[in-house]
């Protein structure tokens, strides 16, 4: 049954995303430039982020599908739902900030090397994701479908991560989480982090709107399946033939 | 690369980013805001 206790109208969460971009905004345009790239490495400030959520959206997805595997709580799919979708969102802005960092340091926007096509693949493969659950108006059957597939696409995650170590690719290897510590200056470092959690509390505050979305679709989806007006045809009554007797 | 084309490619970067981040929290309140009168109003 789906409860609608919480206030889709709360404003706090679009409070708590707009002060969350203008924190990262703020870092990101107060740190020095970097010593090689010079401004330009100021877009890291929300390619990484942006990144980042990609993954951390899609780990939650399959940790909510495998809850409601083994839950049965349409609950769990909402937030599987929901993450998902933000994580499409993410994955499609940290493309397009990477073509962009790209363009204006490699030049060329696009080249098929092992992050970016693993990356493209998982954004198409989540765009299937949210397709399927398209496919049926059966909540259970949808939920289901659903989340079979959120626990098994995760799988694309470490793929991604790791494709800059397994394979020679033109992407930078990781510069932050490494055995021999950060190789960046402290303070981009310390801006860098800064403008992942600010990107964390924008999901979360997302997911908390995007949730009472999902709650709202599903509660119309039983009112429409559970309508019990008039059928065509229901007024017609059956001629008595009995004779009267 | 000249500084000014640096910030532009830094703005383009963040024009881009949060013209994103708006349409997509914009998206969510719309469709949030039809729901719920396709419910009625009742929640």
């Amino acid at each position: 049954m789906t409860t609608l206790e919480r206030n889709p109208s709360s404003v706090w969460p679009w409070i708590v995303m707009a002060v969350a971009g203008l924190v990262t905004f703020v870092a990101a345009m107060s740190v020095s430039p970097d010593a090689v790239q010079g401004q330009l490495s100021r877009i890291m400030y929300v390619h990484v982020p942006s990144a980042w959520l990609a993954y951390l959206s899609f780990g939650v997805t399959m940790f909510a599908s495998a809850m409601y595997l083994w839950k049965r709580d349409l609950a769990w799919d909402r937030r599987a739902h929901s993450s998902a979708e933000i994580g499409v969102f993410f994955t499609g802005l940290a493309i397009s900030l990477g073509m962009i960092w790209g363009k204006s340091t490699w030049g060329v926007w696009w080249t098929w090397d092992a992050r970016l096509t693993l990356t493209a693949i998982m954004f198409f493969v989540y765009l299937g994701y949210l397709a399927l659950r398209r496919t049926t108006d059966d909540l259970d059957a949808r939920a289901k479908r659903a989340a079979v597939m959120g626990v098994l696409a995760v799988i694309q995650v470490p793929l991604v991560h790791f494709s800059v170590i397994w394979w020679q690719t033109l992407h930078q290897p990781p510069s932050i989480i490494k055995p021999e510590g950060p190789d960046m200056d402290p303070s981009m470092v310390v801006t860098l982090l800064i403008s992942v959690l600010s990107f964390t509390v924008m999901y979360a505050a997302m997911m908390y709107k995007r949730i009472d979305l999902a709650r709202i679709e599903d509660a119309v989806l039983i009112a429409e399946q559970t309508n019990t007006g008039p059928a065509a045809g229901e007024a017609v009554v059956a001629p008595d033939l009995s004779g009267g007797s | 690369m000249d500084i000014a084309v640096q910030w532009n490619w830094v703005m383009f970067g963040y024009g881009v980013a949060y013209g994103a981040l708006v349409l997509f929290a914009t998206s969510i309140a719309v469709r949030i805001t039809r729901a719920q009168k396709r419910l009625g109003g009742t929640v």
